[in-house]
């Protein structure tokens, strides 16, 4: 069910009875630039620590365990070229805590219209404090290393200088020397200017939502994203970077380029292909590397479906990475030569349905994907099942000539 | 079937024992496409011997988990998969866990489960294979400093005991596992009188119940000995924890932990779960972000978003953890023993937020009820009788002040505090 509050703000509700628990979820988009990302993240940040009527995390904390444990988190990620804020609260239903839902409306109000601000600046300690962890934050994911080398292989993949280079919560540097001036002037980007799109969903009367979120003074905005979101790269040269860190696995990632994008024709057959090559436990990839030489711990494959690309990861033993790789390498070259059995393609097929219909269990799959699809503008697909079984071999393998070596990342430990 | 209501969710759990000893429990949950299976075994990584009292090598649950899935002609994997299953397992200290979620093929998938686990295959060569397999998952956690940071904590708590090993092992400890090890344990602990069966979502109980029944009548099992696989630490006191150890690897930012060592056990489910409950309750009293002193320690910058702390309560051990990143390591350990030593007039003044926090938590169980994993999950093992989250629920809805107060006492003890520290090299 769909409704407006104010031009460019759009609210989407989803009554089901299915769950104990109610999901809000508040969605500013904006496109991102090289700066915007980590300025945005930092912001995400503090508008769940505190507020003007809840003026420190402790009485925050405490004001939301009144109301049943009801959590708020606020976080960015990106779909292809737009960036995303979001805010999100999830509390029990009114079943067994009668007027949690509009309190907890009311207090994403209170976040979102009215943080803690003096003299048009942030709160200092409270501004400073968030800086510097999410200094620490961003130090810190470098010390998963798979994690890591994804991050690095992006990193490589993406043009020198382009936006999409800079990964959706900013980098390191950047939030070494972003400033509370920036951090205000983002705020009010986003409550002026940014498309919001709120969702709600859960056991909810749509009347009492809708009253409850009418009291928000969200003010008209004209909405200036592209028509797509997508992010198509030029034609680079392939490449090649390799790092030595003191450890003891070695981490390969390969980046292929590959132009099927959320919600084309072609992205469902997409997604068995990359099933196939290593997106599940029967894939090539986990079957065959990992499975039955040995070589690795992990071995996987994921599509980038919003920004035109395949990454391939493997965990490596220092002493068998030449074979490992060469072996990787091997299963796509059989992929593109349709070197794979119906049992296999039923496997994947028959495990991407029994996803379907288990995701329609969890309420925050399907509010994600609700919202991608409200950014994207797409309207609700054909059924899904249907799409999946009707994928040919010969689609599979079309799909997989079109992989085309981008780039290669590889951290290994110090001899 | 024995059943049991909760009217207050609208809920029914089921609950039986087979004459072999297999226990069965059925928990339907109305509007889910899904049902998870978990077919759990009591024995875990503690476990370190065989009935007849022959060692068994550090890591041999674990590797006997990975290898129960591949067999002469097939993997379990595969047959899942041409089901559409999503099958997975895992390794606790006091479990060994097989699973599967399915929207479809629901009798299929069950015999699956219930047949690969209770059909064991071992052979020297496929010995061999997994164990470059598991190097490889060992060397990955030796890379993660988190992993690092809780065994090492555990290490200090329990220095003589099989909670001080990595549940994976060790590459050497992988070389002492053999197929005739493996049958062995396999015949001792898979035996249905130590199996817990739980499914929960999409689910017909009576007509679940028959097809487990009819897959078990085809199998022969030895009569069950109504003895239950136990572990005992090897100081019950407490006083072989070392207080302090440290580790230098390459982490962006040190990290610490502080270990607090329970003592008191107790073999009695809802005495432990009370127990549980109240010592969670009292630490979310005195150290989550509703408390008195955690903005002030946020301030000083000696917590931040990564501090976390948590009760551990497991068969023959319990224990608390206190964790985070920070600069000021030594500041942080000072914190929390004082919080501990200082417990009960600090708990006095945090009086007022008993309720508020009591209903937090209740909330956040109740919300955990909409996933079937997490109502499988949080209670699988013969140990904590037939109890089930619906339990808890009730249980911390009774709970009152004067019962955290009294945890408090007994568990808050300096004396039995570690320490563990990661820095930068």
């Amino acid at each position: 069910m769909d409704f407006q509050l104010a031009n460019g703000v759009n609210v989407h509700i989803i009554p089901t009875q299915q769950f104990k628990q109610t999901k809000v979820l508040v969605n500013f988009t904006t496109l991102q630039t090289r700066e915007n990302a980590v300025v945005r993240n930092l912001l995400a940040n503090l508008l769940v620590t505190s507020s003007e009527k809840y003026p420190t995390q402790t009485v925050l904390s405490r004001h939301l365990a009144n109301l049943y444990g009801a959590a708020v988190s606020g976080y960015v990620t990106r779909i292809g070229h737009a960036h995303t804020l979001r805010l999100k609260a999830t509390f029990v239903n009114e079943h067994f805590a009668p007027h949690v839902l509009t309190e907890m409306i009311a207090t994403l109000g209170e976040l979102i219209f009215h943080p803690l601000m003096v003299n048009d600046q942030f709160d200092l300690t409270t501004w400073q404090r968030q800086q510097a962890n999410l200094v620490a934050t961003l130090k810190s994911w470098d010390d998963d290393k798979q994690f890591y080398s994804v991050r690095q292989l992006e990193k490589l993949y993406y043009q020198t200088g382009s936006v999409m280079e800079i990964p959706s919560s900013g980098t390191l540097p950047q939030a070494e020397v972003v400033t509370n001036e920036a951090t205000v002037a983002a705020y009010h980007q986003m409550l002026n200017e940014d498309q919001v799109d709120i969702f709600v969903i859960g056991d909810v009367d749509v009347d009492t939502v809708m009253a409850s979120l009418r009291q928000l003074p969200f003010q008209p905005r004209e909405s200036h994203l592209p028509a797509t979101l997508f992010h198509h790269q030029p034609k680079e040269a392939f490449k090649e970077l390799v790092e030595h860190q003191p450890i003891q696995q070695a981490h390969l990632n390969l980046a292929y380029t590959f132009p099927v994008y959320f919600g084309e024709p072609d992205y469902r057959p997409a997604i068995v292909m990359n099933g196939i090559l290593g997106g599940t436990p029967y894939s090539k990839l986990f079957v065959n590397v990992r499975e039955k030489a040995s070589l690795t711990y992990t071995a996987s494959s994921g599509l980038r479906a919003f920004s035109g690309h395949l990454i391939i990861s493997a965990g490596i033993g220092a002493d068998q990475v030449n074979q490992a790789e060469k072996l990787i390498k091997q299963q796509i070259v059989a992929l593109q030569n349709g070197d794979f059995d119906e049992t296999t393609v039923a496997k994947v097929k028959a495990g991407l349905i029994n996803q379907y219909y288990a995701n329609q269990d969890d309420e925050n799959y399907l509010l994600g994907r609700a919202l991608a699809r409200t950014i994207l503008h797409q309207a609700q697909p054909s059924d899904y099942p249907t799409a999946i079984q009707a994928v040919t071999p010969a689609k599979i393998v079309d799909l997989a000539q079109q992989l085309e070596p981008a780039a290669r990342y590889f951290l290994e430990g110090e001899n | 079937m024995e059943t049991r209501t909760y009217s207050e969710f609208n809920q029914t759990v089921y609950e039986t024992t087979l004459e072999n000893g297999l226990r069965v429990r059925l928990i339907p949950m109305t509007g889910f496409h899904k049902t998870y299976a978990m077919l759990t075994t009591d024995f875990g990584a503690v476990d370190r011997s065989l009935p007849d009292g022959q060692p068994i090598p550090a890591g041999m649950a674990h590797f006997l988990e990975h290898k129960l899935f591949e067999k002469a002609d097939h993997d379990a994997f595969d047959l899942f998969g041409a089901l559409g299953a999503d099958a997975n397992a895992f390794t606790a200290f006091t479990q060994t866990s097989y699973l599967y979620s399915t929207t479809g093929h629901f009798k299929e998938n069950l015999d699956v489960l219930l047949d690969f686990v209770q059909t064991p295959y071992f052979t020297d060569q496929t010995v061999q294979k997994e164990i470059g397999i598991i190097s490889q998952e060992i060397r990955m956690y030796n890379d993660n400093p988190d992993s690092r940071l809780y065994m090492g904590m555990l290490g200090n708590l329990y220095p003589h005991d099989p909670l001080a090993d990595d549940i994976a092992g060790t590459e050497e400890s992988l070389q002492k596992i053999t197929p005739e090890l493996l049958y062995a344990a396999h015949a001792a602990y898979y035996q249905p009188e130590y199996l817990t069966l739980q499914l929960a979502g999409n689910l017909d109980p009576e007509e679940t119940l028959q097809w487990i029944k009819d897959n078990q009548a085809q199998k022969a099992f030895k009569a069950p000995t109504g003895k239950a696989i136990t572990f005992e630490v090897a100081d019950p006191t407490g006083k072989d924890i070392l207080p302090y150890r440290h580790l230098t690897m390459p982490v962006s930012r040190p990290k610490v932990i502080v270990g607090l060592r329970g003592v008191q056990s107790t073999t009695d489910p809802r005495v432990r779960l009370k127990r549980q409950l109240a010592i969670s309750l009292m630490l979310e009293l005195l150290f989550d972000d509703t408390g008195r002193h955690y903005q002030d320690l946020y301030n000083r910058g000696i917590i931040d978003d990564s501090f976390s702390f948590n009760f551990e309560s497991n068969r023959g051990f319990n224990f608390a953890l206190f964790a985070t990143e920070t600069e000021q390591q030594a500041a942080f350990r000072d914190a929390i023993s004082q919080l501990v030593e200082n417990a009960s007039v600090e708990l006095a003044a945090v009086k007022d937020q008993f309720m508020m926090l009591k209903n937090g938590i209740l909330g956040r169980l109740v919300g955990a009820l909409d996933s079937p994993e997490t109502v499988v999950n949080r209670f699988a093992t013969r140990d904590m009788g037939s109890l089930t989250i619906f339990d808890e629920i009730r249980t911390l809805k009774a709970l009152t002040w004067e019962e955290v107060e009294a945890v408090a006492k007994d568990f808050m003890e300096p004396e039995r505090l570690t320490v563990y520290e990661i820095d930068a090299n």
